[in-house]
């Protein structure tokens, strides 16, 4: 009898009976947009509503919090943060207070996409979840998520970088120097920099004249050689065909060797034109300053005191069914 | 009983990391905490067989166990109020562990060793889970350079040897020289030291150093493929299997130190009603969190000072 009461007071108190709501008192957060304007806060939540619709809940506030629970006022339901798909931050906002709220709040799912937007209207179609649409276009990609940005930036390994929205689709990164924001990056060099942070298994495009092949990455090994004034990167790709436009017969071994200088050169090219701008904007998003500090255990000199020198070796091995 | 009380050390040895040992471990030794690691069991090794203790019933032992369930219980309820039950007050939190607590102390010795080799099982279970799910994350990448002193590192595995070995003293019940005492320990130790080393390779140390439960945090990485995920509270009960394993510990070290063993009945409540004051105002918790290894170490003193065994008598 004992056991039988001990272990229904265990089942009443430690299941989290006393913590629940009921499913229609919930409103499932999918995305959230922060913006701070007028020494205010100023979000738009975006729920999940009936029938594969989504409401949104826009208020203002002082504070995070205030904007929060005026906007779950509103909604006249308890916001779930548990399944948030996507968190947009405009240049107005303290990255780092975003940051900082949403990783000490324990109700929040901590791989969401951290997104950065300047479009002017998101939520104009309540047929669109936004935040699952920033979300199927990022897939599993780490660059984007709020888990690996904050700890980017916590460890203090890196300057944060945001993948960016337009209000229709993901496609380029903003950059930040410290907290501070910087630089807007195309979708193109966004594929640079994932080259470089040893993360791409995208395509490139390789000009031969007028007309272009693009190959498919499908493995990466980017490496960065630390030395007196320079830094070597060294890029390593095995990469396959996809299309071939170019006045090549890749049947041949010259040919073929001449397609992989050809997306060698373009590779070198972008890689020194990105870190030139890097260095222009002082802006570590790659993390470089953490490995000379590793190096040479202090940081006389920061990553834009160096000249960079890229090397990439392609190397096609598959040329897809065709011969030719 | 040898056996028993071997499995009963596994769980003592790693229980006060949770909350507070592992954090604060990680935040002196930074990406050095596995030399803290390895000293620190060197340490603790070094502790159990130079500390020879004769146990004596005594209040003296009665009020160090009741210190350390004090410790634990403010552990194990502020882990479950801050990560699963958030809104349930501390004490309806804490009054099923402390019912289930007397219900088991209660009973007979045995009944703690069978459940305790019954929860060894489960608890190895979820940390080789953890362990096969977490390796994939862990980078060296996040063993950046953080100009760590040595003196930091030492401090470290100081505390590294307080939090694991005073459970395991204050646990005994006869002075026994068995070899088996040292290899649990290692074996223990060394299960923490993985923990701390996937908490570092999966966080970074700046984010392990600030984060209250970092062992609960890198737990949030672990899925069973892409369908199932969000398990890491089913997989972070292996933390309060081993808290509420030396809550039980100390309960039983209390019941021997006593005459009458019904006394245990109103201990525990009393323990219960001074940790829901403690927890109630977060002052002690801090007060805890910074002063925990100076209350360890005195625990350790008064206990052999207490208990110690004279030289010539060994």
């Amino acid at each position: 009898m004992k056991k039988i009461l001990i272990l229904l007071l265990c089942l009443f108190m430690l299941t989290g009976c006393y913590n629940y709501i009921e499913l229609d008192e919930l409103a499932v957060v999918s995305s959230i947009l922060i913006d701070y304007k007028d020494d205010a806060y100023k979000v738009n939540v975006e729920v999940y509503s009936k029938e594969d619709t989504v409401e949104v809940f826009e208020s203002s506030g002082t504070s995070l919090t205030e904007s929060f629970t005026i906007a779950e006022e509103m909604s006249k339901q308890k916001f779930y943060f548990r399944h948030i798909n996507a968190v947009m931050i405009t240049d107005n906002v303290n990255v780092e207070d975003i940051i900082y709220y949403f990783f000490r709040n324990p109700d929040t799912n901590d791989n969401f996409a951290f997104v950065y937007t300047n479009a002017e209207k998101i939520y104009e179609d309540d047929e669109v979840n936004i935040g699952e649409l920033i979300k199927n276009n990022i897939e599993d990609d780490d660059l984007c998520s709020f888990f690996e940005i904050m700890k980017g930036y916590i460890n203090k390994l890196r300057d944060i970088a945001l993948p960016m929205f337009d209000g229709k689709k993901m496609g380029g990164i903003k950059a930040y120097k410290m907290l501070e924001p910087k630089e807007e990056f195309s979708s193109k060099e966004e594929e640079i920099f994932k080259v470089l942070k040893n993360k791409y298994d995208g395509i490139l495009h390789i000009n031969c004249g007028d007309k272009d092949a693009i190959i498919n990455i499908d493995s990466i090994d980017t490496k960065y050689n630390i030395e007196e004034a320079k830094i070597k990167i060294k890029v390593k790709l095995k990469t396959s065909i996809q299309e071939m436009n170019c006045d090549l017969d890749i049947t041949k071994v010259s040919d073929l060797k001449k397609l992989e200088r050809m997306a060698e050169k373009d590779l070198n090219e972008d890689i020194h034109k990105f870190m030139g701008t890097l260095k222009e904007n002082e802006s570590d998003i790659l993390g470089i300053n953490t490995l000379i500090r590793n190096k040479y255990k202090k940081l006389d000199k920061m990553f834009n005191d160096y000249d960079y020198e890229a090397k990439a070796d392609i190397s096609i091995y598959k040329k897809g069914l065709l011969l030719k | 009983m040898k056996k028993e009380f071997n499995m009963l050390n596994y769980f003592n040895t790693r229980a006060l990391f949770m909350g507070i040992g592992l954090s604060r471990v990680i935040s002196y030794a930074h990406e050095y905490s596995y030399i803290s690691v390895i000293l620190g069991t060197i340490i603790g090794v070094f502790l159990l067989y130079l500390l020879k203790l004769e146990m004596k019933s005594s209040f003296i032992n009665v009020l160090l166990n009741s210190c350390i369930i004090i410790v634990s219980l403010v552990i194990l309820i502020n882990m479950i109020s801050t990560m699963y039950l958030t809104k349930m007050p501390k004490l309806l939190i804490g009054l099923p562990f402390c019912l289930v607590l007397l219900y088991l102390l209660n009973k007979k010795e045995i009944v703690l060793y069978r459940i305790s080799s019954i929860l060894l099982f489960f608890n190895l279970v979820c940390y080789i889970f953890a362990f096969f799910s977490l390796a994939r994350y862990f980078t060296l990448d996040n063993f950046y350079f953080t100009d760590v002193s040595i003196k930091s590192i030492l401090i470290s595995a100081i505390e590294f040897a307080l939090y694991s070995v005073t459970p395991t003293f204050l646990t005994r019940n006869s002075e026994t020289k068995d070899i088996s005492i040292y290899k649990t320990y290692i074996v223990s130790a060394f299960t923490m030291g993985i923990i701390i080393m996937l908490a570092i390779g999966i966080l970074g140390s700046n984010v392990s150093s600030i984060v209250r439960y970092p062992e609960y945090l890198i737990l949030k990485e672990v899925s069973l493929t892409t369908a199932i995920q969000n398990i890491e509270n089913i997989v972070s009960y292996m933390w309060i299997i081993d808290v509420f394993i030396l809550l039980a510990s100390c309960g039983n070290s209390i019941k021997n130190n006593v005459k009458n063993k019904w006394v245990i009945n109103i201990v525990i409540p009393i323990l219960l009603f001074i940790t829901t004051y403690m927890n109630n105002h977060y002052e002690f918790i801090l007060l805890l969190y910074r002063y925990s290894p100076f209350i360890l170490s005195g625990v350790l003193i008064v206990l052999w000072l207490s208990n110690k065994k004279l030289i010539f008598e060994r």
